[in-house]
C-alpha cells in the first residue's frame, strides 16, 4: 500500500483552489505574451494587451487569494520582510512557501510593467516615463521574458507542491506540475481567443493561438493519460465518490470541449 | 506471523525514526506505512517533468510562429 493513505488531509481549502486554475491561466497568458514579445509582429499587439491584463488581473487575485488564506492577511509582509530587520528581505531558499511568494511577487511585476508598456502603446497612459516599456523595446522584452518564465514557475509550481505534499493521487504521480503547465498554456489560450477578438486582435494572431492551444490541449492529453497511468498502483482510489467524479469531469469536459 | 521492529533501521527510507516500536503484525494494522517516503524526495522527478512539459510548450509555441510566417512566404509567392 503506498504510504500516501497515512497521511492527513491539507489545512488549507476553498481560497487555494481558484488559485490554482487563476495563477494557471495567469501563468500561462504571459508565456504567449511573452513569446509574442520576442518572435511576434505588431499585429499580435492586441492579443499582448489582453494578454498583459489577464496575467496581471490574475497575479492580483491569486495573491489575495493566498493572503486571505493564510487567516491574517494583513501579516502578509513577513513573508517579504524580516520584521525584525527591516530592511532586510525574506527569503528561505529551503521554504517553497518563500519561493513561491517571491514568484508570485516577481510575476504580479512583469505583469504590471508590460501592462503599462501596452497601456502606453495604445494611448491610455500618456507619462513619458511608460515610453521605455512599449512593445518592441529591448526593456519589454527583458521584462517578458522574465515574466514568462515567472508565470511557468507560478503554473506549474502549485503542481510540484502538492506532488511533495504525500498525499493520495498528488503524490503517487510525478506528473501533476506538467499536468498544471499544460492545462494553464491551453486554458490561456483558450481565453485569449474568447477574448482578444474585442480587443482588435487580427485573424493571423487568432489562427496562432488557435493552433497553439491544439497542440497544448494535445500534450495535455499525454500528461493526463501518463498521469492516470502511474496511479495505476493505487488503483483502488477510483472505486469512490471522487474517483467517479473525476471520470465523469474528465469525459464530459472532453466531450464538451468540442 | 512474526513480531518486528519498526522505525530502527539506519538504512531505511527515513534513517531511522529515532525511536521504534515493537510490533506483532503488519504495520499497517497500526496505522503506519510499511515503506515510508520523505515527501521532499519526489521534488526532483516532478520538477523535472514540468520544466520539460515547459521546454516542450515553448518550443510549440515558437513551431506556430515559424509555421505562420513560412505560410505567409507561400501566400506571397503564389501571389
Amino acid at each position: 500500500m503506498s504510504d500516501t493513505f497515512f497521511t492527513a488531509s491539507p489545512h488549507w481549502t476553498w481560497f487555494i483552489i481558484p488559485y490554482f486554475f487563476v495563477g494557471g491561466l495567469a501563468g500561462g497568458a504571459y508565456f504567449l505574451a511573452a513569446t509574442l514579445e520576442w518572435f511576434g509582429r505588431p499585429e499580435d499587439r492586441p492579443v499582448m494587451r489582453t494578454a498583459y491584463s489577464l496575467a496581471f488581473w490574475g497575479a492580483i487575485i491569486s495573491g489575495a487569494l493566498l493572503t486571505i488564506d493564510l487567516g491574517r492577511p494583513l501579516r502578509f509582509w513577513h513573508m517579504l520582510f524580516q520584521s525584525d530587520n527591516l530592511p532586510h528581505l525574506m527569503f528561505k531558499a529551503f521554504s517553497p512557501i518563500s519561493f513561491g511568494v517571491w514568484a508570485i511577487l516577481l510575476f504580479g511585476l512583469c505583469a504590471a510593467l508590460s501592462l503599462i508598456g501596452a497601456w502606453s502603446g495604445e494611448g491610455r497612459v500618456r507619462t513619458a516615463a511608460a515610453r521605455p516599456l512599449r512593445s518592441g523595446t529591448m526593456l519589454a522584452k527583458l521584462i517578458a521574458g522574465l515574466g514568462g518564465l515567472m508565470g511557468f514557475f507560478v503554473a506549474g509550481y502549485t503542481g510540484v507542491l502538492l506532488t511533495v505534499t504525500n498525499r493520495p493521487i498528488w503524490a503517487d504521480s510525478p506528473w501533476l506540475g506538467a499536468l498544471f503547465l499544460a492545462s494553464g498554456a491551453s486554458t490561456a489560450a483558450a481565453a485569449l481567443i474568447l477574448l482578444a477578438p474585442r480587443r482588435g486582435a487580427t485573424a493571423g494572431s487568432i489562427a496562432w493561438l488557435e493552433s497553439f492551444d491544439m497542440r497544448a490541449l494535445v500534450v495535455e492529453l499525454l500528461i493526463l493519460i501518463l498521469f492516470v497511468a502511474w496511479l495505476w498502483p493505487i488503483r483502488q482510489v477510483w472505486l469512490s465518490f471522487w474517483g467517479l467524479l473525476m471520470l465523469v469531469g474528465v469525459i464530459g469536459r472532453g466531450s464538451s470541449g468540442h | 506471523m512474526r513480531a518486528r521492529l519498526y522505525g530502527d533501521d539506519p538504512n531505511g527510507p527515513l534513517g531511522g525514526l529515532n525511536a521504534f516500536y515493537l510490533l506483532v503484525d503488519n504495520p499497517e494494522v497500526y496505522g503506519l506505512p510499511a515503506n515510508p517516503q520523505l515527501p521532499s524526495n519526489r521534488l526532483q522527478k516532478s520538477g523535472a517533468f514540468s520544466v520539460a512539459t515547459a521546454a516542450v510548450l515553448g518550443v510549440l509555441a515558437l513551431v506556430g510562429i515559424r509555421k505562420r510566417r513560412m505560410d505567409e512566404k507561400e501566400g506571397v509567392m503564389h501571389v
